[in-house]
């Protein structure tokens, strides 16, 4: 088994030779910052949006042409089945939770018209947990909304009890754009 | 007679529903099944069941098809015979892990309509022996 110490050691001192100690120090440091550029977790990326085709990323509190309306206010069009706390007035937007909330992946689904382009767009009503109730910009707007029976369209329920942390408190509602109603 | 034959298959298709409310098979998705099973069908380890490795296998077996045609989400859903034949068949080759092949039978409003109506109690027992089945 000489040979094998031979080749250890031999390619220790040729990387001893090769490399200065601060170099391990460099590297660790290029992977700190790089790992705090990039999110990491897959919930922060699937709450993103995407900016419009149009190129402009929408704008957070007036918004864009084709999504017109205030997101903090009650009024704005994605809202119109939404019953809860606005995350745009919580720390939040309309497609993202507050810092220290996790989005429910279960969730209840309708349809809102858009005045800007006059399509109906499918609208997921995600519920962001883990905080107590937020208690800013109450809206409760029942469109197409079906009683408790019909739990699949009903905006009464607390649909944090799907998220991953079973029986986390309810702490503000995000209205997401899935696609067009077609 | 062509504008006759277009009326008839209008009337077939649309003819029980007012116009604004019918939707396309992947809209109906997005409206009556993804709030539960996600975007991909693939539910929540645990709560809600996936249909990516189920739907294509069950439909291959006549108590698959019941089954499928019974569970609370598709015989309670807020859509006509036909709109869920027509989901049926979008899931299968949109949903799917299991590739749709020349065997499959494609779901029809006659079949969906004479099994949605007989309730099924006991879902998940129904499931289990189904997934035993598909497994050997």
């Amino acid at each position: 088994m000489k040979w094998l110490d031979r080749i250890a050691e031999g390619s220790g001192r040729a990387l001893a030779r090769r490399t200065s100690r601060r170099s391990l120090l460099a590297g660790i440091g290029t992977l700190l910052v790089g790992a705090a550029a990039m999110p990491l977790l897959p919930v922060a990326r699937g709450a993103e949006t995407k900016p419009p085709a149009g190129g402009k990323p929408a704008a957070p509190a007036t918004g864009t042409a084709g999504d017109p309306g205030d997101p903090a206010s009650c009024e704005y069009w994605r809202h119109c089945a939404i019953d809860g706390f606005l995350c745009s007035c919580c720390g939040g937007s309309q497609t993202q939770c507050p810092p220290g909330t996790e989005m429910s992946a279960i969730t209840w689904v309708g349809t809102c018209h858009n005045p800007a382009d006059g399509k109906d767009y499918v609208i997921s009503y995600n519920d962001c947990c883990g905080k107590s109730s937020c208690g800013r910009c109450f809206c409760n707007r029942n469109e197409r909304d079906t009683p408790l029976y019909r739990p699949g369209q009903s905006n009464d329920y607390n649909w944090c009890s799907g998220s991953t942390q079973a029986n986390i408190p309810y702490h503000c509602s995000t209205a997401r754009i899935v696609g067009t109603a077609e | 007679m062509r504008p006759v034959a277009v009326t008839v298959a209008a009337v077939l298709t649309f003819g029980s529903l007012p116009a604004a409310l019918a939707y396309q098979p992947r809209s109906n998705y997005q409206l009556q099944c993804m709030g539960c099973h996600h975007a991909d069908g693939a539910g929540e380890e645990g709560r809600v069941p996936s249909v990516r490795r189920t739907l294509v296998p069950f439909s291959a077996l006549a108590e698959g098809r019941d089954f499928v045609l019974r569970v609370p989400g598709v015989a309670q859903a807020p859509l006509t015979d036909a709109e869920i034949a027509a989901l049926l068949n979008w899931m299968a080759r949109n949903v799917s892990d299991v590739p749709v092949t020349a065997a499959f039978v494609d779901y029809t409003a006659d079949e969906v309509g004479r099994a949605r109506h007989r309730p099924l109690v006991a879902v998940r027992e129904t499931r289990a022996q189904l997934l035993s089945r598909i497994a050997e």
